[in-house]
């Protein structure tokens, strides 16, 4: 008898602990199942979009160039911040073949107009409406968010954070060559 | 358990389980949790999709720790789902260490007892110069009173309410259900909470069910007129699948709307209204005199603006302004709370544009300062004003899962506090009819119903005796 039910506990108790790990691992994989990342390597999603200006842009009609693309918003401060330092960087390499995209998140063109002849940007800026460009292509989570590509159109670095001139120069430097 | 014996792995945790103790500190741990968790606002209810960062800035490092150790998300985290599911372990392992001997023991319970552990009964009494015929009487007024009645020989053993004896043990299980129920959302389309913010006529898509749902107006009412005590708030929700519109209602707080197993509900509003449209007087200030009206949709501005002869174009437009002596001037959001424009105005009697700035919320302070030098002056004529309307959405199929297993624990407590087992034991020795009773409680109800048993049949009625609870299996 007691052979027997020392059995089926042991069962029990076994058949209760896996059933209750089970339920854990899933709920951690259920709670990681946040959108995931671009993986750096992977060829940059192509789009189209309206720039500032009213004209389409294709990430695709840049190849053969070093395109940083830089997710941004006129409210987001570390974006203001970096913002200089992005067009000093677009001049100096600009005619190394170097592109600058900044994409606008969800702001009107008005805004954005002021905003860019204020910081005296002269990259092309592309207007993400919808935001779908950032979240669902890109799968940006902050801003700013940048990814440098390069000319054979691969992912070859994201920063999620405010770039300095340098952190640009030499990232930009490694695609160029 | 072991009688000293060699103790394995499984005999430990099994006892640990099965130790009403460790299944109370579960339970209030979990309780414990829950209030904790009750103490900042739920990562759910936070004005802000980054609670990263919304705890930190809001409550401090203390909030911080908070969100960190996942008591922002009480629910969801980790060490509390362990704790649930630790309850789940214990609750079947002591219906099993105590049910099921229980079940056997009632089950294989004997007829007779011998007459020396009658008369220790609790409720005992005996009849002289009896006989068969006294105990079948028994058995009948018995059976009556809805006793199962089993005779073997001179002996006879009436019981009825074995089944709530088990009563504990019908909770656990429905506490059981419960957890399964809320365990049930992991499986995938089975759960889904969410907020959503909508400014008014804004459509947005709902996660991942496949639908969106539309503002179609939203009404603000308060009871004063400070507009500190709100009196009702109002969605016109408009729920559309592939473009097509499949429902649609007046959602009301607590009157929601149901599609496709999900509830949409009126939650919140923004307190802070936006701008939506404004119509704006320009006056001459050396004439005095209106040039003319323009209207602007704040959430549309256009490049420039025709007032008469003059031409205002947008040289920058600052949705929600924010002035701040080392930062500058910028904008705080995308949204219009707090609009600052600044234009520049053309017209035939000016050789170059007039900048100025007309922020309809700066005190009249800054106006003056800033207006003194102004050529125009910018008077809102009518102005509309509106205000978010959070809807929470939310989907949970275990629901019915849930309220089976509530029912299911209702009908144990039920069971428990309001159905006695009662047995009574007799047996023939002697020419004398001894006769013990025996309830898991309500000894008053039990010695009352065998009064009106025993008192037909001419026999002494049973009298409680103060002494501990027999151990009756």
């Amino acid at each position: 008898m007691s052979n027997r039910s020392s059995l089926s506990r042991n069962i029990t108790i076994l058949v209760l602990f896996l059933a209750a790990i089970g339920m854990m691992f899933a709920v951690v994989q259920s709670t990681k199942k946040e959108p995931t990342v671009l993986e750096i390597g992977q060829a940059a999603p192509d789009f189209q979009l309206q720039t500032l200006d009213g004209k389409p842009v294709k990430l695709s009609d840049y190849k053969g160039k070093v395109v940083l693309l830089n997710f941004w918003a006129s409210w987001c401060e570390p974006c203001r911040q970096e913002m200089p330092d992005i067009e000093k960087a677009y001049q100096a390499y600009k005619d190394q073949g170097v592109v600058v995209l900044g994409s606008n998140l969800r702001e009107n063109n008005v805004s954005v107009k002021g905003f860019v002849d204020n910081m005296g940007l002269t990259f092309p800026i592309v207007m993400d409406k919808d935001g779908n460009l950032a979240t669902q292509t890109y799968k940006v989570k902050p801003i700013p968010t940048s990814f440098f590509i390069d000319k054979a159109g691969i992912l070859r670095q994201k920063a999620e954070m405010p770039m300095s001139y340098s952190f640009i120069e030499q990232n930009v430097k490694a695609l160029l060559d | 358990m072991n009688n000293g014996k060699q103790t394995s792995v499984f005999d430990t945790v099994w006892d640990f389980f099965a130790s009403v103790k460790v299944g109370v500190t579960i339970i209030v741990l979990i309780a414990v949790g829950s209030a904790i968790g009750t103490i900042y606002p739920q990562t759910n209810a936070i004005p802000s999709p980054n609670p990263e960062f919304y705890y930190m800035d809001t409550y401090g490092k203390l909030g911080d720790f908070y969100y960190r150790i996942g008591l922002a998300d009480t629910f969801g985290s980790w060490w509390f789902l362990a704790l649930v599911l630790l309850l789940a372990i214990s609750l079947v392992i002591v219906s099993i260490d105590r049910g099921v001997p229980l079940y056997k023991s009632l089950k294989n319970q004997p007829v007779a007892r011998k007459v020396i552990a009658l008369r220790t009964d609790r409720l005992y009494t005996h009849a002289e110069d009896a006989d068969e015929s006294k105990l079948e009487e028994l058995a009948q007024h018995l059976k009556k009173r809805r006793y199962k009645v089993r005779r073997e020989g001179d002996a006879l053993l009436a019981e009825k309410g074995r089944f709530p004896r088990f009563g504990a043990y019908v909770l656990h299980m429905g506490l059981i259900v419960i957890i399964l129920g809320v365990f049930s959302r992991l499986i995938p389309g089975w759960y889904y909470t969410d907020m959503i913010w909508l400014k008014e006529g804004e459509t947005k898509t709902v996660g991942n069910l496949g639908f969106e749902v539309q503002n179609n107006g939203f009404e603000l009412e308060f009871y004063d007129n400070e507009q500190t005590r709100v009196k009702r708030f109002e969605t016109d929700a408009v729920v559309y699948k592939n473009g097509q519109e499949m429902a649609k209602k007046h959602l009301l707080v607590n009157d929601y709307l149901t599609f496709e197993h999900a509830n949409i509900y009126q939650n919140s509003y923004d307190p802070q209204p936006m701008f939506k449209v404004g119509t704006i007087d320009l006056i001459d200030n050396t004439t005095q005199k209106s040039v003319g009206t323009f209207t602007i949709n704040f959430d549309d501005p256009q490049p420039s603006y025709k007032v008469g002869e003059y031409t205002l174009t947008m040289a920058n437009y600052f949705p929600d302004i924010k002035i701040d002596p080392e930062k500058g001037v910028f904008t705080n959001s995308r949204d219009p709370y707090n609009p600052g424009i600044q234009f520049d105005i053309t017209g035939p009697d000016l050789s170059e544009p007039a900048r100025q700035w007309m922020m309809p919320l700066a005190g009249p302070f800054v106006k003056q300062m800033l207006g003194k030098d102004y050529r125009f002056d910018m008077q809102f004529k009518d102005v509309d004003f509106f205000h978010m309307t959070g809807l929470k959405i939310e989907k949970d199929l275990g629901t019915p899962i849930v309220y089976t297993g509530l029912g299911i624990v209702l009908y144990g407590l039920v069971l428990c506090f309001y159905f006695q087992h009662r047995r009574v034991w007799a047996r023939l020795e002697a020419g004398v009819l001894h006769i013990g009773a025996n309830t898991n409680k309500n000894w008053l109800g039990m010695t009352g119903e065998m009064k009106r048993v025993l008192v037909p049949l001419g026999i002494e009625p049973m009298s409680m005796k103060r002494k501990e609870e027999p151990q009756q299996p």
